[in-house]
């Protein structure tokens, strides 16, 4: 996996770990850019509330105080307030405060409530209104030239005695208390933002790693299962979803075992109670006198025993107690040949490796002799070839026999399934040799397959991941 | 052999007992019977008993028991007959205590071949009685594991031996710094008639040596001696619960 550059980033996806870190730390910043961006919309939304009521206030004021005086008076007083930093006069009617630019600001419902409900209160926003003296030096209308031009609020009122007057105010600036702060517009620096994102990364790496350790535990805990079914139990500790899950995983882990030991108690209790019969029976056929009959029942007896043995070695290949070790595996190798030589087999063994693999001796031993007498059984020799490549030892074992259908290359390795044209019946071969060797080549984290050389004969590979890369051998 | 070879069968199986009497008297030697550990002591004392067949699986004291007290007391060799559903390491551990082993149901000729073979055997070279009940030798930077019949090297390492190589070395660790000659570790090593040991000592000498990392031109362990034959020039140590 870690080599292959291009799956980087499916690898990184596929954790669950980085999701969840992913995830936490986009969560976090999308939750907090949102709540930061509606706490200042709220913000803006109460100063507009604030600047509303100002402006109403002062237009109370200028409505109490023309109520009071004369009509004839009013026009001569409006006059004057233009000195005061706004337009009044008195109209007849509200001509464009209603219809299309009828304002329907809070403004009017401020007004009217301040004013009292049986007022004419109409509002009318404008943009284009003189530039208000002097500006304000600070305000934030003053940062670019498009936010100079004053915006002002066209306020259309009736006195008490129904006369329309007409107010052209400026929105009074901001309250000096929000004017007072940091300028540069952004009010975090960037050094907040940082020290902000690196905490929250912290915070979700913390939590990734937390969420996800139980989970990468149950997976040792699986993977170890499979190579040893005797694992120590899971520590049933933690949160109570991890305590339950572990609990799950080790009683599943008990039953299994019991499961196993249950067949291999089976298969070891028949082959056991079959041996006094057999042996009772061998001895039994010395005293067959005739030659012919004597040898066929042996023959016979041969064959059954040889399943027996079989079936035992299965069980074993399937629930082996046998020691992991360091094993050399071209002494392995040479002494398998070297056995097989000396049984009298057509056995070679070609290169060398002097690389070391993690095994169970007996076990591996028990693979390589059921490929070779295999390739001695239906292809009459054995041709072994060992070589290194990519931190896997690769044993080819080639003989000269018809191989094997392309299509039954796969089927061979299921228990007890022989070929049609296969002479292992009269070979006496009982269909496991394979599945024995498969069996042993998986518990050695290694893979064994089958193909028909382009030169004619049956091919297997066995290959095994290296423990340690080249080392002398010591001794 | 001058004299008859006298055999002691011990089964608790009446069938397997008679029938094997039988077969090997069928074969030109006398063989005796017992049911159990005392029957067997019952005969031992009666009568010169030249090998014993011994049951591994005996009710009461077990053939491994029966055979780790016989050591003490006696150098009879003795021949296991096991059952294939016993532990692996259960099986091959007996080869300590035991001269040879067979898995039952066996080849009536097999277990013949191999009385014949261990007698020649026992007859060559004294049995080493220290280690009965060892289950590990130790010499130079080696173990031989004598449950896996594998060595190990300093670090732990397997270095798996072939059948013939185990035999050969195992006789030259049951007698270091002795010579042996060439006759003398054919007729150790040979271990069965199916089986013969059709390579030469020489040969199987340099396989040995070559596992053992020892140099052919200035051996350290397995050295020659010219015109006499091999001796393994190293001090051999036991492991096993006798000898921690």
């Amino acid at each position: 996996m870690r080599r292959l550059r291009l799956g980087r980033f499916t690898a990184f996806a596929g954790s669950i770990g980085n999701r969840i870190f992913v995830l936490l730390l986009a969560g976090i910043v999308v939750a907090s850019v949102a709540t930061t961006w509606l706490a200042s919309n709220e913000r803006k939304n109460s100063l507009r509330e604030l600047r509303f009521q100002h402006l109403a206030e002062r237009v109370e004021q200028i409505v109490d105080a023309v109520d009071d005086l004369p009509p004839a008076q009013r026009p001569l007083v409006l006059d004057a307030a233009a000195k005061l930093g706004f337009e009044a006069d008195m109209v007849d009617d509200m001509n464009d405060a209603v219809g299309p630019n009828a304002s329907t600001s809070p403004l009017v419902d401020i007004l009217q409530s301040r004013l009292g409900q049986d007022r004419k209160i109409a509002v009318q926003r404008e943009t284009e209104c003189a530039p208000r003296l002097p500006p304000p030096p600070s305000s934030p209308d003053a940062r670019g030239p498009e936010h100079r031009r004053d915006t002002c609020r066209v306020v259309y009122v009736s006195l008490h005695d129904q006369a329309l007057m007409r107010l052209k105010l400026h929105l009074p600036g901001e309250p000096p208390m929000a004017r007072g702060r940091a300028g540069g517009g952004n009010p975090y620096g960037w050094q907040y933002i940082a020290l902000f994102l690196a905490l929250i990364g912290l915070l979700a790496y913390l939590v990734a790693r937390m969420a996800t350790r139980p989970i990468r535990q149950l997976a040792h805990a699986a993977a170890d299962l499979g190579r040893d079914i005797d694992h120590a139990p899971l520590p049933e500790t933690g949160p109570t979803e991890i305590r339950q899950a572990a609990h799950a995983f080790n009683a599943m882990q008990g039953r299994i075992r019991r499961q196993i030991q249950h067949r291999t108690h089976m298969l070891a209790a028949i082959t056991h109670d079959l041996q006094t019969p057999l042996t009772r029976l061998r001895l039994r056929l010395e005293k067959v006198s005739e030659p012919e009959l004597r040898q066929k029942l042996v023959d016979d007896l041969a064959v059954m025993q040889g399943m027996v043995r079989e079936g035992l070695d299965l069980a074993r290949s399937m629930d082996s107690s046998e020691k992991v070790q360091a094993l050399d595996i071209d002494s392995l190798l040479d002494s398998v040949c070297a056995d097989a030589a000396d049984a009298g087999q057509d056995v070679s063994l070609d290169g060398t490796t002097r690389a070391f693999v993690m095994a169970q001796p007996g076990a591996l031993r028990r693979c390589l002799t059921n490929l070779i007498d295999n390739a001695c059984k239906y292809g009459q020799c054995a041709r072994v070839q060992v070589s290194l490549a990519s931190q896997r030892v690769a044993i080819r074992i080639r003989d000269q026999g018809p191989g094997i259908p392309e299509a039954e290359l796969e089927a061979v390795f299921e228990p007890f399934y022989r070929l049609e044209t296969s002479r292992s019946r009269d070979t006496g071969g009982t269909g496991l040799g394979l599945t024995i060797a498969l069996n042993i080549a998986e518990n050695h984290h290694g893979s064994l397959s089958l193909r028909n050389h382009p030169d004619g004969g049956l091919e297997v590979l066995l290959a095994l991941p290296v423990m340690t890369p080249v080392k002398g051998r010591a001794g | 052999m001058d004299t008859i070879t006298h055999i002691l069968v011990v089964d608790d199986d009446r069938e397997i007992r008679t029938l094997l009497a039988e077969y090997l008297d069928g074969n030109g030697l006398r063989t005796f019977t017992a049911t159990n550990g005392t029957e067997m002591r019952r005969v031992l004392d009666e009568t010169r008993i030249d090998l014993i067949v011994l049951d591994l699986t005996l009710p009461g004291e077990d053939g491994l028991t029966l055979c780790r007290n016989l050591r003490a007391t006696s150098n009879v060799p003795v021949i296991m007959l096991t059952a294939r559903g016993e532990p692996l390491d259960r099986i091959l551990g007996l080869e300590m205590g035991a001269d040879d082993y067979l898995a039952k149901p066996f080849e009536p000729r097999e277990l013949y071949a191999r009385i014949r073979s261990v007698l020649r055997r026992t007859q060559a070279l004294p049995p080493n009685m220290a280690q009965a009940d060892a289950t590990a030798m130790r010499f130079a930077n080696w173990t031989l594991d004598l449950t896996a019949r594998h060595l190990l090297n300093q670090d732990g390492v397997v270095v798996a031996l072939s059948g013939a190589e185990f035999r050969l070395l195992k006789v030259f660790l049951d007698h270091p710094n002795r010579v042996l000659n060439r006759d003398q570790l054919l007729e150790l090593t040979q271990g069965r008639e199916a089986d013969p040991f059709d390579r030469s000592v020489d040969i199987q000498i340099s396989r040995l040596r070559q596992k053992l990392g020892d140099d052919a031109r200035t051996p350290a362990i397995i050295k020659t001696v010219r015109n006499e034959g091999y001796v393994l020039a190293t001090t051999v140590s036991l492991e096993g619960p006798g000898h921690a």
